[in-house]
């Protein structure tokens, strides 16, 4: 019997689905959604989970395909500029809910490249976001990823416009700090995306959410060590993208780690776990390899969890221009490489946490936190 | 253009009708002057308004520099530290979330200036992204300009301005635009497209603000209007924002042009013409943003000139651009821009505040009346894990430090004593001063000096009462001990009612330097002893071996050849009289300063009577010497073999013995024993340093037992040893060493010798200088060692457990004499 099961065990696996496009973990109304749960095993305890937060328009869902991409694309700048092209004209007419239902169906048979939908030339205009609640695709090497709505976005305001009152930004302002706690409480790593450097005030968001966060493992009350008890703190990558060729220059990055550092200094969230953009040659030269070589210690100071991706302009393959940085594959390579690599802390107190028990624990969690009072006060202190 | 700063605006012109245009917003690091395309590219290093006039145009610019501008934010950060010193009490200044509350009611100060003082006000975004986050600056500003209106009129008043302006405090409700100064990249080439982002985007921004009431209908009651029907978005394309700083914009027009391609022409009008539009209407109409049933009452406005603009900047700049006063804790005075902006603050402070009295509370809950530091950190840290879990943000710092100190408060009071006693138990009476004794409460049972009676001893504080008084009381109690013989130390005797302490300061000095050599010398402390301070005619390994010719060669027979001397050495050492009016602090040790006598003797020695009271074949019987651990109450014999020397010791070079003379050869038989004694009263024997005794004259053979009774002579003993009821934890520590002398001739003599620990000075019961303690023959003796070693810088520590310095009996313990 012992066998069988053991056999039983060891087929699972073969029985997981495979993800052919994201799913919701949280719908659009941020309710929980369990669709998820049959594409998790529950025998596996070596995943990664990536999160991504960042305002409208950012690249978030860009970020995350490119994570996704174990297998190289032959030209994936093309694939980027040609991501927000229309694939039919006709469907302009159509409203923006049904439209990219069908958008995600036609991606799918012609790009399976990129699983997370980006904006559209359309949404684009009109200034709508294309993700809604929190999207989570599972890859084939176990790496989880989530994909979030944009973050502190106006166009999160308009979209049911019969029950906006003066306060409702703030409502949408403390949503959004839900999803970024939900996502600190749940991740390995958090992907924080930026297209400029910087506002003070998305960095004080990403603070405030770290504060308002409950604390979700305190069921063990431990009252023999008398220790506090430490709540698990996840990687955080700060992410630029769209950078020009002067966010490149050694004194560039000096300043923006320098910058990050103190902004985050009273933080708990984990900006030294490797994820840099160059070797830090005093710790055994972590993360070596021959992208971004030129930059060292000496030049941009300690290394933190920083990275900088360049904005693909159409004349991408004209080798004759003066970028000042790696090509985007390479850099597209390290990134991920580096996410991949990161060191995966336990998420809660529970060890050897499967796929399955992770879920149920952001099921869990989202409870929680929709739960928590911190986030009604807090709301109360707002205009 | 003239340049000027708002703190000192000079007569910049004469000029009738001037508009006045602001620019506000963020701006990236790389190109930090949102005032671009209208004014030239330049640096601002410092916060404030930059004024720059345009003469031909009559526009007057005022460009805010604050900490949305990224190159200021990053010297901010530079500067982040628990040094600030315009924030809340107990918010931890370094944190971001107290300093971007901060550097978002400065920011606003200037904001709400310029909204005074333009006509047209630009917001600058540096993406295509309308940035949510300014609804709070906005309604913050709203609330400061109410709060303000105030002083305005005052200032207004004695500035000496027109009525309507005390009235209303403005030339008229300026116009807010948007510039962003990007467009997302696949609408970069499309002028129709980006045509139509921005409209999507003025109907959202549109939308929001009238849902946040930021605009009214009736712009007089708002901070700023938004034109009804014409366009107040302008989103530039890369090439459109001209911004000279732009490098890669630079080299990407370089290969364009080295290529021959022609910069396309593009169609788009350019934010500067886009601006015009409004100036145009500025210049002409003037502005009536009034919607719904108030769009026909037009509202004012006023073109002022050059010279009332300047009178009325000046007047209404030190009001906006004053320091806020400190906020102190307990008031909250009123400030609206720290009320809508420090929201993070704010909230932690009101979540700390609410968990700091059940933190209290949660210590207080079942506090006992008096209770020990243990305790006390144990309950703080309960309280502190209240805070961890309820508290939040940059006060939380703050509530841990006040909530320490309410509970130390708290303590204060109700504190114990918790002195440490001489084996490390704290004092539980509570706290008192010297009138009382300390008290561990902690009773050990302890054996009196013959071993007869147990006697529960007190924890104790002072050395006297270790290793004197508890004795004296022990011997009371013993009924036995007071009515034997034995020997007795020398101790102080004072010849005057004023004696005192002598300071020992040379021997203190002293004593770093013996700590070193004693660490060095690492398994054989008692190295240096030996070679100086005894003859080699002692008992000593090596010296044993030189007599391996006369004596059977089987192991350990060696050490059984006792050499024999005679009264000699205490008769030649010249003996001081001890002093009678200083006593030695501490105890008696190799290294006291001659002269001095010990207050009290630690070390007792008696005569328990004849020899025959010892049976081996029996044992130590419990009703004489109670407590023993079964099967460890036998002493060992030691059948020694004795030289007798006394026909060369008028040689006294030590290269004669052994060698000359003729030897009386003879065997004695002495039983030995070291007995140790643990807190809970169990004695056991030692049959070696790292063996209980087990079991009686049956289990040895003769041979061996004579044998291991001489290796046993010959070990260095451990003053500490693992008790056999708790190995691990209790440590049992030798108090007592058991000598049944033979019949016969030669006396054996002892010479203890006792390092309790690492770096301490070696103890002796009494001056080396009197020589060996000689024991009578044909009797019992127990010598009772010290219960705490004490040297004149305190007591020495005891070790903890079973793994640190056990100490040593030194050898040569015993000796023979004639």
């Amino acid at each position: 019997a012992q066998n069988e099961a053991k056999e039983k065990k060891e087929q699972k696996p073969c029985i997981l689905k495979t993800m052919s496009e994201p799913v919701k973990l949280l719908d659009e109304n941020l309710e929980f959604n369990n669709t998820a749960l049959e594409y998790l095993n529950d025998n596996n305890s070596n995943y990664l989970i990536i999160g991504v937060i960042g305002m409208q328009g950012v690249g978030k869902s860009l970020i995350l395909n490119l994570i996704n991409q174990s297998m190289p694309i032959e030209d994936i700048c093309h694939t980027i500029l040609q991501s927000h092209e229309m694939p039919d004209t006709n469907e302009v007419d159509e409203s923006i809910e049904s439209h990219t239902e069908k958008l995600s169906i036609d991606k799918k048979q012609e790009r399976p490249h990129f699983k997370f939908k980006m904006q559209d030339i359309e949404q684009i205009e009109k200034g709508v976001h294309c993700t809604k609640g929190v999207d989570m695709y599972v890859t084939s090497d176990r790496v989880i990823l989530l994909d979030c709505q944009p973050l502190w976005s106006p166009c999160l305001i308009d979209t049911n416009i019969n029950a906006v009152t003066s306060r409702s930004a703030n409502i949408v302002t403390v949503d959004c700090l839900q999803i970024a706690s939900y996502l600190m409480a749940i991740c390995h790593v958090l992907v924080a995306v930026q297209d400029w450097f910087c506002d003070y005030n998305f960095i004080r968001y990403i603070q405030a959410a770290e504060m308002l966060r409950p604390s979700l493992s305190s069921t063990n009350v431990n009252q023999e060590s008398d220790s506090v008890q430490t709540e698990v703190h996840p990687h955080l990558l700060l992410l630029h993208n769209r950078c020009q060729l002067e966010d490149f220059t050694h004194s560039n990055v000096h300043t923006i780690q320098d910058f990050y550092r103190k902004a985050f200094q009273r933080s708990n969230l984990q900006l030294k776990s490797g994820m840099y953009l160059y070797s830090d040659t005093s710790n055994n030269g972590v993360n070596v390899d021959s992208v971004n070589k030129w930059y060292s210690v000496e030049k941009c100071g300690h290394p933190i969890n920083l990275f900088l991706l360049p904005e693909v302009y159409e004349d991408y393959d004209n080798k004759e221009i003066y970028r000042g940085h790696p090509a985007f594959e390479e850099l597209a390579k390290r990134l991920r490489w580096m996410l991949l690599g990161v060191n995966r802390h336990q998420i809660t107190n529970v060890p050897n946490l499967s796929e399955k028990g992770w879920f149920h624990f952001c099921n869990k969690a989202w409870e929680s936190i929709k739960k928590c009072t911190f986030f009604l006060e807090y709301e109360r202190f707002l205009p | 253009m003239k340049e000027f700063s708002i703190n000192d605006i000079p007569e910049f012109s004469n000029k009738d009708r001037i508009v006045v245009v602001g620019v506000i917003g963020k701006s990236p690091y790389r190109y930090p002057n949102k005032a671009t395309p209208l004014v030239p590219s330049e640096l601002f290093s410092q916060n404030g308004i930059q004024c720059l006039w345009d003469e031909r145009q009559s526009v007057l610019y005022l460009h805010a520099v604050t900490y949305f501008d990224t190159n200021r934010l990053c010297e901010l950060a530079n500067n982040l530290s628990e040094n600030s010193n315009s924030t809340v009490k107990d918010a931890d200044a370094a944190h971001w979330l107290v300093a971007s509350g901060e550097l978002a009611i400065e920011s606003c100060k200037a904001f709400a200036l310029l909204f005074h003082l333009c006509h047209i006000v630009i917001l600058s975004s540096p993406t295509p992204v309308f940035d949510v986050g300014y609804l709070q600056l906005f309604k913050a500003i709203d609330a400061y300009r109410n709060e303000l209106t105030g002083p305005i009129t005052t200032a207004l008043i004695e500035a000496g301005v027109s009525d309507a302006w005390e009235a209303r405090g403005r030339f008229c409700c300026p116009r807010l635009l948007f510039h962003f100064r990007r467009a997302p990249t696949p609408l970069r080439k499309n002028p129709m497209a980006l045509k139509r982002l921005e409209h999507a985007i003025e109907d959202q921004i549109y939308f929001i603000l009238r849902k946040s009431r930021v605009i009214t209908n009736v712009c007089v009651k708002s901070s700023f209007a938004i034109p009804k029907n014409e366009e107040f978005v302008y989103i530039s394309t890369e090439e459109g924002t001209g911004n000279a700083r732009d490098m890669s914009t630079l080299v990407r027009g370089l290969v364009q042009m080295c290529s021959g391609i022609q910069p396309e022409a593009s169609s788009r009008q350019t934010f500067a013409q886009f601006l015009q539009m409004h100036l145009d209407v500025a210049f002409e109409q003037g502005f009536n943003d009034n919607v719904g049933k108030y769009a026909m009452s037009t509202s004012f406005f006023e073109l002022p000139s050059a010279k009332s603009w300047r009178t009325r900047a000046q007047a209404l700049v030190p009001i906006y651009m004053k320091e806020s006063p400190t906020l102190s804790d307990d008031q909250d005075n009123g400030d609206a821009l720290f009320d809508a902006l420090a929201t993070d603050v704010r909230f932690s402070k009101a979540r700390c505040a609410k968990v700091l009295p059940i933190a209290q509370a949660s210590y207080a809950e079942g506090l006992p009346s008096h209770y020990s530091s243990q305790h006390h950190n144990h309950k703080v840290n309960i309280a502190l894990g209240v805070v961890e879990a309820m508290a939040r943000g940059p006060l939380a710092g703050g509530a841990r430090s006040r909530l320490r100190a309410a509970c130390a408060a708290t303590w204060k009071t109700r504190r114990l004593c918790e002195a440490p006693s001489l084996t490390s138990h704290p004092c539980i009476n509570p706290d008192h001063d010297g009138s009382k004794d300390h008290s561990s409460g902690v009773r050990y049972i302890s054996v009196c000096n013959c071993g007869r009676s147990k006697c529960s001893r007190d924890d104790p504080y002072t050395v006297k009462a270790a290793n004197f008084t508890f004795y004296s009381h022990a011997a009371e109690e013993c009924g036995v001990c007071n009515t034997l013989q034995g020997i007795e130390f020398p101790v102080f005797q004072p010849s005057t009612p004023s004696f005192r302490a002598a300071s020992v300061k040379g021997v203190i000095e002293e004593a770093p330097e013996r700590a070193e050599r004693c660490d060095g010398s690492g398994d054989s402390p008692d190295v240096d002893q030996r070679s100086e301070g005894w003859s080699p005619d002692e008992l000593s390994p090596g010296s044993a071996k030189d007599d391996e010719d006369d004596e059977p060669p089987c192991s350990g027979d060696a050490l059984n050849v006792m050499p024999v001397r005679g009264e000699t050495v205490s008769a030649k050492v010249i003996s001081r009289q001890p002093s009678t009016t200083e006593y030695l602090p501490g105890m008696l040790h190799t290294n006291s300063p001659a002269g001095l006598l010990p207050a009290f003797s630690s070390w007792s020695l008696v005569c328990l009577g004849l020899s025959s009271l010892y049976s081996h074949s029996l044992g130590l019987p419990e009703h004489l010497q109670p407590g023993f651990l079964p099967h460890t109450n036998y002493l060992l014999p030691w059948d020694c073999a004795v030289r007798m020397e006394h026909a060369n010791i008028w040689r006294t070079s030590s290269r004669g013995r052994g060698k000359g003379g003729s030897q009386h050869n003879l065997t004695v038989k002495i039983f030995i024993g070291f007995e140790y004694e643990c807190p809970r009263g169990h004695r056991f024997m030692m049959s070696s340093p790292d063996s209980v005794m087990s079991g009686g004259g049956v289990s040895w053979g003769r041979d061996g037992a004579g044998a291991a009774g001489a290796r046993l002579a010959a070990s260095e003993m451990p003053i500490y040893a693992p008790c056999v009821c708790r190995p691990n934890t209790m440590l049992a520590q030798l108090m007592r060493l058991h000598v049944v002398t033979p019949k016969s001739s030669v006396h054996v003599t002892l010479s203890p010798k006792v390092q309790p620990a690492l770096g301490v000075p070696t103890f002796v019961p009494r001056p080396e200088s009197e020589g060996p303690i000689k024991l009578s023959s044909a009797a019992y003796w127990i010598l009772r060692l010290p219960y705490i070693y004490s040297d004149e810088r305190g007591p020495v520590p005891r070790p903890r457990n079973a793994a640190g310095y056990m100490g040593y009996m030194l050898t040569p313990l015993f000796g023979l004499q004639e």
